[in-house]
């Protein structure tokens, strides 16, 4: 079945009896894109499979409400950060670690980690990103990995193209300074 | 001296390679199991009987009347009570220690009983001072 335009998908939601078809065609064209998008901020695969199942069962809850005023994909992609942030924040809660430290642990988890497949440099380049505060994080990920434009990050992030330039800027030196001392 | 518009990392395409992945048949299988979730979800939800709009309108009503009910009952207690007829004469314990005749204590008893409120009481507090002035009662005990 060939997949549809998000138009048609945003149509077949808001007809009667198509609902259904409507979100599975959406679950079918954007699962792999969020999957990747959650991993790299949860890593673990198991936590990703958890929050990309909230973020979709949020997504039908509220695709009656989208409003075509914003993209579709950028509001699937906002709807999976906030999941993916939430999760990791009553992740830290339930944790008795110091909050700076989980990040760390789950970097040195990675090595062990089943489902990662990285050689040693790209190891240390999770390793490394797992270090920068939250929000650079998010925008480092979306912009050297999946090579999102910044109008479409501000879309997801609300925040402003300006910002998101200065953070990726710096994000891209602290991983630079890190990967040089190893 | 200008910055680099590329750095090394930028530049390094291996290093974007993804390096994580998923146990076989993932995304085959992802959306069967979203669905399975959802409706178990959906079935575990407890029902809410939404009610008729008349039924919805006698219970608004009914709770607007309970409402009504709690907040003026304290204010009916307040002015209906007996306890504010006696403040209105602070002098009473004063008088009923001096030693006074039947009729002075006949109109001290009207003045205690709170004979009836507002003018009518103002009336008898009158003729009580006037009576008890002409047989020499210390006025200013009485009008403090």
């Amino acid at each position: 079945m060939a997949e549809w335009e998000d138009r048609e998908i945003i149509e077949g939601v808001s007809t009667p009896g198509r609902e259904e078809t409507a979100f599975n065609q959406l679950v079918q064209k954007y699962q792999e894109k969020l999957y990747w998008h959650i991993r790299k901020i949860v890593i673990d695969h198991e936590d990703a499979d958890d929050v990309l199942q909230n973020t979709f069962i949020k997504i039908w809850r509220s695709l009656p409400g989208f409003r075509s005023d914003s993209r579709l994909f950028t509001w699937l992609y906002r709807i999976a950060t906030n999941e993916a942030l939430s999760f990791l924040k009553q992740k830290k809660r339930r944790r008795t670690t110091p909050i700076e430290e989980v990040e760390h642990t789950v970097g040195g988890q990675l090595e062990s980690d089943p489902w990662f497949d990285g050689d040693e440099i790209q190891l240390k380049l999770q390793q490394a990103i797992l270090k920068l505060p939250e929000k650079q994080r998010l925008v480092f990920n979306m912009k050297y990995f999946d090579g999102m434009k910044y109008d479409e990050m501000a879309e997801v992030l609300k925040t402003s193209v300006g910002a998101l330039k200065a953070s990726y800027h710096h994000a891209v030196r602290k991983i630079e300074a890190m990967l040089d001392k190893h | 001296m200008s910055e680099k518009q590329n750095s090394a990392l930028e530049k390094d395409e291996s290093l974007k390679s993804n390096p994580f992945r998923v146990p076989e048949g993932y995304f085959e299988t992802f959306a069967g199991r979203l669905h399975q979730r959802i409706r178990e979800e959906e079935a575990a939800r407890i029902p809410v009987r939404r009610l008729r709009s008349p039924d919805r309108l006698r219970i608004a009503i009914a709770a607007a009347v309970i409402v009504l009910a709690l907040v003026t009952y304290p204010l009916i207690r307040v002015i209906t009570t007996d306890e504010s007829r006696i403040t209105d004469y602070p002098t009473l314990s004063l008088l009923e220690n001096m030693d006074l005749s039947d009729a002075d204590l006949y109109l001290l008893e009207l003045m205690g009983n709170g004979v009836a409120a507002g003018d009518e009481e103002e009336v008898y507090l009158e003729q009580a001072i006037q009576h008890l002035a002409l047989n020499d009662v210390e006025l200013d005990l009485i009008t403090e």
